[in-house]
């Protein structure tokens, strides 16, 4: 899957906008959105809150979570845990990303929001990869990560998967070697 | 007060005066000592130290000054040139004192340390570490015995100079973590003769006694509200100076205790210092936290004691803000000496002057010396000193005016107005002062952006203008000034100057007009275009304005409330359009104990709300009788206890309170951009979690809204849709609970017919026959109610048909019963839809499948007294008594498609017009083609409904249904009108049908047996219009095919 695939995804999550026009509910096949009324806060799909940003019809609220706190909280937490720690909003990454490409001027201390954001998501990565690493050097069959986000899961999906193949090929091979070898010797 | 110079940027600044009085040295966060000199120099030399510089003494010659470093420096005067170090500390140093002789220096740090410095040696002789927090303030006893200090820990030590042993700990201040956040500076004073030692506490000085340490008097006065910052004796010894966090500063009498002056910070400030002019002693010098040095003249303060001037009499509705508004105490001169002699032997008044003889009886010698130190005038003995009784009365100070939806004006960047139509901001620094205007909805206006010269400060916003206002100032009147954007012309602007002395307190702003409030209690009101259109007076100073549409809402000052309280009066007044009326006259705005008002506005819609401090939002009850209802309470939804909701709009239709979430503080700051929450609105019920309580807060709240809305000729689905589903609720849980009276009562609110037949099949299913027959009972009421309501004619035909009732007798009263039954049957059909609808609303669902399952269960008992004749003459049926539509009910599998045995069915012989009779049997063509699509069953049912009701409206000709209670009824009417000579006809014959039902058996077989003998011979016409029908007993049958026919449909089904 592609990245901007699962970005495709998190744009139907519900994003706070504050509209500065007034207009009546619209009808979309994935739901009604609005009615809109200037300057009350009110809940619309990501692509939806970017489109209206992008013509400048509306501001941004930031989500509870995208706030300095709350995000220190929540690293403290990843740093702290061993396992994978539930995530404020299973697109964290995505709309972070979306929310300050375009609305840096309506969340406060975007800078370090990114930042923060960015650091969880180092952490996360770095856990994933020793998981993995844990993973194969046993040699298990199967493995259960909780709690990981999609963008996290498709930045080793194609990885990883081939890897194991390429893993698992190998393995039959060596072992048709010797039992063949074995076969030979006797 | 002079205007404020100003000296250093924002922060902490110290000020000081060079020993002979003629230069101020001020120091601030700048990093920079400035010299003036005297009060009126503007070109001051600076001295730049580099940092921050937290405090400055001068001393001989030279000047020390705390700076960032932690260091204390000396420096030489005027140059500035660096002299050595004093001491040195690992935090910085934020107040230190040099003793008056200069030998000795006391300092106090952030690293808890208080270090005593000797001068001579320069060495430091004592280091005190007794403290768990940065030190705030110290301070030396003019003998240099003690030293008392105050820190962020809360306590007040008092210690020896010499070795630094505690003498007294005193818990006496709030605990905080760093001196910023500290609520006062606490500076202290001893008094100059080291008898006393003064402690600022919150509001008031506590007088400490020296070696006792017990406290002997506190100073305090009702105008002194807020906390005391900083405090400084006054070098004559007599007079203390206290400065105070809203920026009052008040000069307290040591002796009498009383507050001789008062001046208020033009802006509110905190002032960070104070000095006194030790060559002048009229001259006292401030800072506040912006860096800015003001002086005082002072009246008392002279080397000669002078009483003090009166100024003018105290009032305690004098403004508040009024920055030279003396509050002399000498309004309360006599009163108070009253007070004294009354409570010469009170114990809760402490003499001072016996304490002292009692304690320190060798102090007198001493005190003497100091008396005639003091000069010729003071020869008398020290008078005897009263503290004030805790309980007297002190007026509650009037709340100031203010525009709803503003932040405080004192603040750099603040909120002018938020409403509705947009965010009004202010920006004030050095180099600008300017205001921004954005709108919510960007197609009323794009954001403006002014220059503000005129230094305005009120403001409001309309979708047709901006209106802005400035105070008065010593040179100016008071502005008014209206941006009209809405306006076609190329003119948009007009300015107003208010006549002098007429400052603008409150202003607000509509589409078509604008309305002004001044101090001398008028209200003006502007048309738009700026015409002068009225002017007219308000009763008391004004508090907030507010408009929407052509009213206008005034809040004024009333009276003096109880202590603690306001006393405000509104006044609702339709001020534009044809009608001018007051809506409301002057009512007094209830508010929560102690409380001031903070928010009033119009709804969207136009009800008017408001909230107090407490955060109770109150709406104008319009439906009832004008009272003013709770109806939310943002304190509910707050997160921690210092956490409040800034209102900024109301909207009725949405059922919503729009404000801005606050975080320990009563209003948001300009940035980061506060974000809106919305708050619904809750109708305060008491035990509001129990299921009830919500019903009937629900019912409550919507029914508010719903009339409110219609008021405005706007109904809301939504409300409307709630009320009706609370109602029902409320009553079903009634139902259930057994609570049949109450169960009525829900049924009273019920206004239409829909939701009572509801309430009334409900009951049914419930088995509460009572309860059913109650609340069809009232049905029958309302609807006749309606019906007079509706048409007079009707009425007149009612009239006549009783005339006919009574003389036609036998003919007329079955046919009547005939109408019941049809009315009844086809008043089901016509209603079931609407049932039908709402009792497929989410929340009635389950309960009604649930009572579905128990009525197939078992067969209802009801009994239909109308249906007997016909029953027991037709054939014998195998289930006695029951409907023949409770036949369907049994065997269908679910009655939600057919709702047939309805309780109203139990109508007896009300009179039925006979116009209403072709009404319904045109409805119930209407139904019929309607329903023959959907249901089968009832187009059947109507079908044969309609034969009947076709027969019956031929006229009181038709004979064939004379029933058994007809010729029973006839036969005991004469005796019952007898019995009951105050009843109606109705009721006679409600009276006939009970008795006819409780008739025995045997009794009612032989009536039954006579009405059929009757029928039969009925006279020819009946034969004419029943042509399809060859006998009257056959006739009966045409419903009975139809239900059988039912019954097998619903079988098969």
């Amino acid at each position: 899957m592609d990245p901007s695939e699962v970005e495709f995804l998190a744009e139907r999550e519900l994003v706070k906008v504050i509209p500065n026009f007034t207009h009546d509910k619209i009808y979309l096949i994935s739901g009604d959105v609005g009615p809109f009324s200037a300057g009350l806060p009110l809940p619309v799909p990501l692509w939806l809150a970017v489109n209206l940003k992008q013509r400048q019809k509306c501001r941004f609220v930031a989500p509870d979570w995208m706030d300095i706190d709350v995000l220190k909280e929540k690293k403290q937490e990843e740093a702290d845990s061993r396992f994978f720690t539930p995530m404020p909003s299973p697109h964290y990454m995505e709309i972070t990303q979306l929310l300050l490409q375009w609305g840096t001027d309506d969340i406060p201390k975007a800078d370090e929001i990114r930042t923060l954001v960015k650091d969880i998501w180092d952490l996360r990565i770095a856990k994933l990869r020793s998981s993995i690493d844990v993973f194969v050097k046993s040699g298990e069959s199967h493995a259960k990560l909780n709690y990981l986000t999609l963008m996290e899961i498709n930045t080793v999906r194609l990885f990883l998967t081939k890897a194991l193949n390429h893993m698992h090929q190998l393995k039959s091979v060596t072992s048709r070697d010797t039992t063949n070898s074995n076969s030979q010797a006797f | 007060m002079k205007s404020l110079k100003l000296a250093h940027n924002d922060g902490h600044t110290d000020v000081c005066y060079d020993s002979s009085g003629s230069f101020i040295l001020t120091c601030g966060s700048d990093g920079k000592v400035c010299i003036w000199e005297g009060k009126d120099d503007t070109d001051t030399s600076s001295v730049n130290l580099g940092d921050k510089i937290f405090a400055i003494a001068f001393q001989g010659g030279r000047f020390f000054a705390a700076t960032e470093e932690n260091t204390i420096r000396i420096h030489t005067f005027p140059d500035g040139v660096s002299d050595g170090m004093v001491t040195r500390f690992t935090a910085p140093c934020r107040h230190f004192v040099v003793s008056d002789d200069g030998s000795m220096l006391v300092a106090g740090a952030d690293d808890f340390k208080i270090k005593v410095i000797s001068m001579e040696e320069n060495e430091c002789i004592c280091l005190y570490s007794e403290h768990q927090a940065p030190i705030l303030s110290v301070s030396i006893d003019p003998t240099k015995e003690f030293i008392a200090s105050s820190s962020c820990d809360g306590t007040v030590k008092v210690w020896h100079v010499i070795d630094g042993t505690t003498e007294k700990t005193l818990n006496l201040l709030s605990k905080c973590s760093d001196p910023g956040q500290a609520k006062s500076l606490c500076r202290m004073c001893w008094s100059t003769d080291g008898e006393f030692l003064l402690i600022p506490v919150g509001n008031e000085i506590q007088v400490y006694l020296n070696s006792s340490w017990e406290i002997v008097k506190k100073l305090s006065h009702p105008n002194i509200t807020d906390t005391i910052n900083v405090m400084i004796m006054c070098p004559d010894g007599k007079h203390i100076a206290v400065g105070c966090s809203n920026g009052d500063i008040g000069i307290f009498e040591l002796q009498g205790g009383k507050l001789i002056d008062k001046h208020s910070h033009p802006k509110h400030l905190p002032i960070t210092s104070l000095a006194w002019n030790p060559n002048s002693w009229s001259e006292l010098a401030f800072c506040d936290n912006v860096g800015q040095l003001g002086f005082l003249e002072l009246v008392m303060a002279d080397k000669k004691e002078q009483a003090p001037k009166v100024t003018n009499g105290t009032s305690i509705f004098d403004d508040a803000d009024d920055d030279d508004a003396l509050m002399t105490a000498s309004g309360h001169v006599a009163p108070r000496d009253d007070i004294d002699k009354y409570l010469e032997d009170d114990d809760n008044s402490i003499d001072i002057g016996s304490i002292k003889r009692s304690l320190n009886l060798d102090n007198e010698d001493e005190n003497s010396v100091a008396a005639s130190r003091d000069g010729d005038d003071n020869k008398i003995a020290p008078a005897p000193v009263f503290t004030l009784p805790p309980d007297l009365f002190k007026p509650t100070p009037p709340q100031p005016p203010f525009q709803p939806g503003s932040t405080p004006e004192h603040l750099s960047s603040r909120f002018m107005m938020w409403n509705n139509v947009g965010i009004i901001r202010q920006y004030v620094s050095e180099e600008e002062n300017s205001i921004d205007i954005e709108f919510h909805d960007t197609t009323t206006h794009h954001a403006l952006h002014i220059d503000n010269k005129s230094e305005y400060v009120l403001a409001d916003l309309s979708t047709q203008a901006v209106l802005l206002a400035s105070k008065e100032e010593e040179d100016t009147c008071s502005k008014l000034f209206c941006m009209h954007f809405g306006s076609w012309d190329t003119h948009k602007e007009w300015f107003y100057t208010m006549p002098m002395d007429e400052e603008i307190k409150a202003i607000t702003a509509t589409d078509t007009w604008v309305a002004v409030a001044t101090e001398l209690r008028n209200i003006r009101i502007f048309s738009i275009g700026g015409l002068q259109r009225q002017v007219f007076s308000i009763p008391g100073n004004v508090v907030a304005l507010a408009s929407h549409g052509n009213q206008l809402v005034v809040v004024y000052h009333k009276g003096m409330g109880l202590p603690g309280d306001q006393h405000l009066g509104v006044s609702v007044i339709c001020v534009h359009g044809r009608s001018r009326k007051m809506l409301i006259n002057g009512d007094s705005l209830p508010l929560s104990p102690k409380s001031k008002l903070s928010w009033i506005g119009f709804s969207e819609e136009g009800s008017v709300f408001y909230m107090d401090v407490d955060g109770v939002v109150r709406m104008l009850n319009k439906q009832f009788a004008y009272t003013w209802s709770p109806v939310a309470n943002t304190k509910q939804h707050v997160k921690g206890k210092s956490d409040h909701y800034w209102l900024v709009g109301v909207s009725e239709r949405l059922q919503q309170i729009r404000c801005v979430p606050c975080k320990g503080s009563r209003f948001p700051a300009t940035l980061p951009r506060p974000a809106l929450a919305v708050l619904p609105f809750q109708l305060p019920l008491c035990e509001p979690e129990s299921e009830k309580s919500q019903y009937e807060e629900s019912y409550q709240r919507s029914y508010l809204f719903a009339k409110s809305l219609s008021d405005y000729g706007m109904d809301s689905e939504d409300v409307n849709k709630q009320y009706r589903e609370s109602l029902i609720k409320l009553f079903a849980f009634a139902a259930k609970a057994s609570r049949d009276f109450r169960a009525l009562e829900v049924c009273d609110m019920m206004e239409d017919q829909s939701l009572l037949h509801l309430a009334a099949t409900y009951a049914t299913r419930l088995k509460r026959i009572q309860l059913a027959e109650r609340v069809s009972e009232i049905m029958q009421r309302r609807q006749e109610e309606e019906e007079v309501e509706e048409n007079e004619d009707d009425e007149e035909r009612n009239i006549h048909f009783s005339q006919s009732l009574r003389s036609k007798g036998t003919t007329v009263n079955s046919d009547e019963e005939n109408d019941n039954v049809n009315m009844t049957s086809e008043y089901d059909e016509s209603t079931t839809p609407d049932v039908k609808r709402i009792l497929n609303g989410p929340m009635l669902k389950t309960h009604t499948e649930k009572e579905n399952h128990k009525v197939q269960e078992k067969t209802t008992p009801r009994y239909n007294p109308f249906k007997i004749s016909r029953c027991d003459s037709s054939e014998k049926r195998s289930i006695k008594g029951t409907q023949v539509f409770d036949k369907i009910e049994k065997v269908t599998p679910k009655s939600s498609g057919i709702i047939a045995p309805l309780p109203v069915s139990i109508k007896k012989s009300t009179k039925k017009p006979s116009s209403g009779q072709a009404k319904l049997s045109m409805f119930n063509t209407k139904t019929e083609k309607l329903s023959s699509k959907t249901n089968e069953d009832r187009t059947v049912n109507a079908k044969s409904q309609h034969s009947i009701s076709q027969e019956t409206s031929e006229g009181p000709v038709f004979k064939k249904k004379i029933s058994a209670f007809s010729l029973w009824f006839e036969e005991v009417k004469p005796e019952l009108q007898e019995e009951q000579p105050d009843l109606s006809l109705d009721d006679v014959s409600q009276l006939a049908t009970e008795r006819f039902r409780n008739l025995p058996k045997e009794e009612r077989e032989v009536w039954v047996q006579k009405a059929k003998s009757s029928s039969e011979c009925g006279n020819v016409k009946k034969r004419k219009l029943s042509e399809n029908d060859t006998d009257p007993s056959q006739e009966t049958k045409a419903p009975q095919h139809a239900t059988a026919k039912l019954a097998k449909f619903a079988k098969c089904d």
